[in-house]
């Protein structure tokens, strides 16, 4: 059952029981050093079709269905029917409820199917001709559209034929059909005029391709977008200004006037400030699929406590977006950013009051507490595991987070024991040796392990052993490089060169074609009888071994 | 017969009056090639010019010899040329060094058909001492002498030539060919990879890949794939396989043809496991064994054996044995112990074995560079090679 299929990155379709993996934390943390030493993990990522246990969590239905709206409600709830055994009815009738406000025809009739082969009780109320309905009533709007916007075109009033673009374009958005949506509006761009239609151009572009998961699209369009809103600021900038000069002329009726539109210039700059918030998220988003999880929590941190709250519904939620923060964060950010960024900026305390879990997760990782930071981390795991955007990363993102926290716990120490840094990392021993071994190999960390004691070392470089040893070796390439470049100003200066006779029409002869090879093999007698051999090849074989 | 005369008793004045260059031109001069059309007579020819005076004359005689189809009495005639080669005068040679060069070469080859190499090294030893103008020259006849040194494995000889560096080519008159240039540096690398030199071999076979071309040889890329395995036996993998200089078709041959069997095993070196290693020599050993290289490819493993073993020395200073054998994916603590024997043994790794734990304890390296001899020859090597930057200029 893949209703959510669109979210799913493995090409294999493998019933991962991650049930086993999350429950026990010394699992979690085999799995992880395991697949350290394979170099390739197949079990614990998040591929094909997994199911994830939440019993231990709390996690409800609600806060979806309550803190989203539109498309976006409905694709979160398919996700968690696919990945949850424990809500798959809830979730696939919840969702069927929001369908049925749209004109999403195809994914309804895939979720009727759903419920109907699992024999789910349907819901009184389900209108059984809906389906015909608003297929017609979809393609009766179509065609009542396209009928507008022909005549708009020609009439050829530039505005009338984009309003026409943007509502075909909506059209198909509702529906679902987002390839043509995006067209709709991409073509509506030939008519926008001043920076307002550029802006409502791009952000119909941003959410179509954005539920197309076109993230290069959605990227470029924010860029778009955010000169088009520079530049409308820059404008509204110029129109206060004169606004305040005409306000020294003494005319008593410009006081009237100019409160009004103080304050239409104030809504717009509010709107305008939502809208770049907007942009934040969109962006945010593409660069957490795109795995730049710097860039998204950067962006994410830039978007308000206020507008996500209230203006966000269809796109995402403040736990949501607290959840990204605190993962791209952690797996990225230096300490003093984490501090001064996150903890202590009070936009961001607005969200953490939200999600009580997040709040202790950074919390403990920033007072290095780190085996309850870790113990919280695998409890929310599971939540996380249902959210769409965020599962081809999460694992890697745990690792991240495991690589800084023993890389910031090994900085302060000229050695360690190993016994304590793994009570203190929540794993064994064995598995802590492998994980530091790949560490050390991959540069992260300047150490050396006493594997009889088990304690880690700094490596201590002897610079004055280097700087000889280096010393050395670039006699040796220098006598190298100095032979080969004698040898070939000797060959240029006899002017020979590699050709084919082919081509050229030198006097040299010509030397290189394949037949080169035919008379260097011959018969040659051998212990193993009459093989043929290459000359060359034969002693060089015989006294290789 | 009565031409044949007049031309004998031409250049027999041209001889004795001293006029070498007049000779080598007569000599050489395709259309007045009575010496070969006249090989019947050739015997009573050689009798009447006695060596040193008259060597180009003989030298032309010779190489008339060589040139005929085929050669009645190969051993006297390599007698003739032996007895030439010692007695002859060195400057008369140095006109016509293309006909030596040539002797040599069909000598060479009817030596290797009859697989009696062993005899004509001597011969193209002295003839190589003959006819270079100064150690650092390169003849044609060096790939010869390596080609005949390889295939009766006896290498003092070729060594001492090889040993020399090389500042010019003599272009015999334009009958240089590049292939004798290749092919010198061909078989020289494989001379340094039979006595283990390897580092000597990588350089040698890089100059092979390296000549200026603007069509790709077959001993190029042959050469390429010995560069490879020998560059990961001598256990220094550089960062770009091959020097910037080298010429674009070349590289792209390479790419196209020995690119998935060759070029991979540098990745497959650094990042991978000692069973992907074999795995992936068993998929192409089809391939190795057409090359004639699987006895490189044995070393490379054990080369693989010990760069893993040293990058373990970087990530630990004690490690058990068993521990070890688990990493490097060996097959018991007994061969871990073998190879850890070997690389102490030859200074490739600082440590030592406490048999009573079954532990290793990796140290640093105990050259402290404080001896004078090192620091002499740090001197020593310095000098040189500002020497040799001075000749470069």
């Amino acid at each position: 059952m893949n209703l959510s299929r669109n979210f799913e990155s493995g090409s294999h379709n493998q019933q991962m029981d991650v049930q086993n993996i999350v429950s026990s934390s010394g699992d979690t943390n085999n799995n992880l050093s395991t697949s350290h030493s394979n170099g390739n993990s197949t079990a614990s990522s998040y591929e094909g079709n997994y199911q994830v246990n939440i019993s231990a969590t709390g996690f409800e239905l609600d806060t979806i269905t309550s803190s989203y709206t539109g498309l976006m409600r409905i694709y979160r709830l398919l996700y968690i029917a696919d990945h949850c055994p424990a809500l798959h009815n809830e979730a696939l009738l919840a969702s069927l409820k929001y369908i049925q406000e749209t004109h999403f025809t195809s994914i309804y009739k895939q979720v009727l199917d759903e419920l109907k082969k699992q024999n789910i009780p349907l819901p009184n109320d389900l209108d059984p001709n809906w389906y015909e309905k608003t297929q017609r009533g979809y393609t009766q709007k179509l065609e009542k559209l396209d009928t507008d916007l022909r005549n708009f075109r020609t009439n050829s009033i530039k505005d009338s034929i984009r309003r026409g673009h943007d509502d075909l374009g909506d059209h198909y958005l509702d529906a679902g059909d987002f390839f043509n949506a995006i067209r709709c509006y991409v073509r509506s761009r030939d008519y926008c005029v001043t920076p307002r239609h550029m802006i409502t151009m791009c952000m119909n572009v941003i959410k179509a391709s954005f539920y197309m998961q076109n993230w290069s699209n959605v990227l470029s369009y924010v860029s778009k977008a955010e000169q088009a809103i520079e530049s409308l600021e820059s404008t509204a900038k110029s129109s206060t200004t004169t606004t305040t000069t005409t306000t020294t002329t003494p005319i008593p009726t410009s006081s009237v006037v100019n409160p009004m539109e103080v304050s239409t210039t104030n809504a717009m700059i509010a709107s305008d400030a939502i809208l770049a918030s907007r942009l934040k998220v969109y962006a945010g988003i593409a660069e957490l699929a795109t795995k730049r999880y710097k860039l998204a929590a950067r962006h994410f941190l830039g978007v308000s406590f206020e507008h996500c709250s209230n203006h966000f519904q269809d796109l995402i939620s403040p736990q949501t977006l607290i959840q990204y923060v605190c993962l791209c964060s952690l797996a990225t950010f230096e300490r003093s950013e984490l501090h001064r960024l996150i903890i202590m900026s009070p936009n961001m305390k607005q969200y953490l009051e939200l999600e009580p879990s997040v709040r202790d997760i950074l919390l403990k990782f920033y007072e290095t507490s780190y085996s309850t930071c870790l113990a919280l981390m695998s409890q929310i795991e599971p939540i996380l595991a249902l959210d769409q955007y965020l599962v081809p990363h999460l694992r890697t993102l745990y690792y991240e987070i495991r690589h800084r926290i023993i890389i910031t716990y090994f900085l302060p120490y000229k050695n360690a024991s190993m016994t304590i840094m793994a009570t203190q990392l929540n794993t064994t021993l064995d598995d802590l040796e492998d994980e530091l071994v790949n560490l050390i190999r991959l540069g992260k960390i300047k150490a050396r392990i006493d594997s009889k004691n088990k304690i880690l070392y700094v490596a201590d470089t002897d610079q004055r052993w280097h700087a000889y040893q280096h010393a050395v070796t670039i006699t040796k390439q220098s006598e190298k490089i100095t032979r080969s470049f004698l040898l070939r100003s000797a060959i240029i200066k006899a002017n020979l060169c590699v050709k084919d006779d082919s081509i050229s029409s030198a006097t040299r002869s010509p030397n290189n074609n394949n037949n080169m090879n035919v008379p260097r093999r011959h018969y040659v007698p051998t212990g193993q009888g009459n093989m043929m051999m290459d000359e060359g090849e034969l002693s060089d074989d015989a006294a290789m071994n | 017969m009565a031409t044949l005369d007049q031309f004998v008793v031409n250049i027999r004045q041209l001889s004795t009056d001293g006029k070498f260059s007049d000779l080598a031109q007569t000599l050489s001069n395709p259309s007045i090639d009575h010496l070969s059309k006249n090989i019947q007579y050739i015997d009573s020819i050689i009798a009447t010019f006695p060596l040193p005076d008259y060597s180009m004359c003989m030298l032309a005689c010779l190489h008339a010899i060589a040139k005929a189809p085929n050669i009645p009495n190969f051993d006297a005639f390599l007698s003739q040329v032996d007895n030439f080669i010692q007695t002859s005068s060195a400057e008369q040679v140095q006109y016509l060094p293309q006909y030596l060069c040539e002797i040599c070469h069909v000598i060479t080859e009817q030596l290797r058909k009859e697989n009696r190499a062993r005899l004509g090294v001597p011969i193209l030893y002295r003839a190589i001492e003959l006819l270079r103008r100064e150690p650092g020259q390169l003849l044609s006849i060096h790939s010869d002498l390596y080609q005949l040194c390889l295939l009766c494995q006896w290498f003092e000889p070729a060594l001492t030539y090889l040993d020399a560096d090389i500042v010019d080519i003599n272009r015999e008159n334009g009958k240089f060919d590049v292939k004798h240039l290749l092919l010198a540096y061909y078989y020289g690398g494989m001379i340094y990879a039979c006595i283990k030199q390897f580092d000597r071999a990588g350089n040698f076979f890089e100059n092979v890949i390296t000549v200026p071309s603007q069509a790709t040889s077959a001993i190029a890329i042959e050469a390429y794939k010995k560069y490879v395995l020998v560059k990961l036996i001598s256990g220094s993998i550089p960062a770009n396989p091959l020097p910037t200089y080298t010429s674009r078709t070349v590289q792209q041959t390479i790419g196209s043809v020995c690119g998935a069997q060759y070029t991979e095993l540098f990745n497959i070196f650094n990042n991978q496991t000692l069973a992907q290693f074999d795995e992936f020599v068993n998929r192409h050993r089809d391939q190795y064994a057409r090359d004639r290289n699987l006895g490189l490819i044995k070393q490379t493993r054990t080369a693989f054996i010990c760069n893993s073993i040293q990058q373990l020395t970087k990530t630990f200073l004690t490690v058990s044995l068993k521990d070890l054998a688990n990493r490097v994916q060996l097959q018991s603590t007994t061969e871990a112990e073998r190879y850890l024997l070997d690389m102490i043994e030859n200074e490739q790794i600082f440590a030592s074995i406490n048999k009573q734990d079954g532990m290793v304890i990796f140290h640093g390296s105990p050259e402290k560079f404080d001896a004078n001899n090192m620091l002499a020859k740090l001197q020593d090597e310095t000098e040189k090679r500002m020497q040799a930057e001075k000749q470069l200029r």
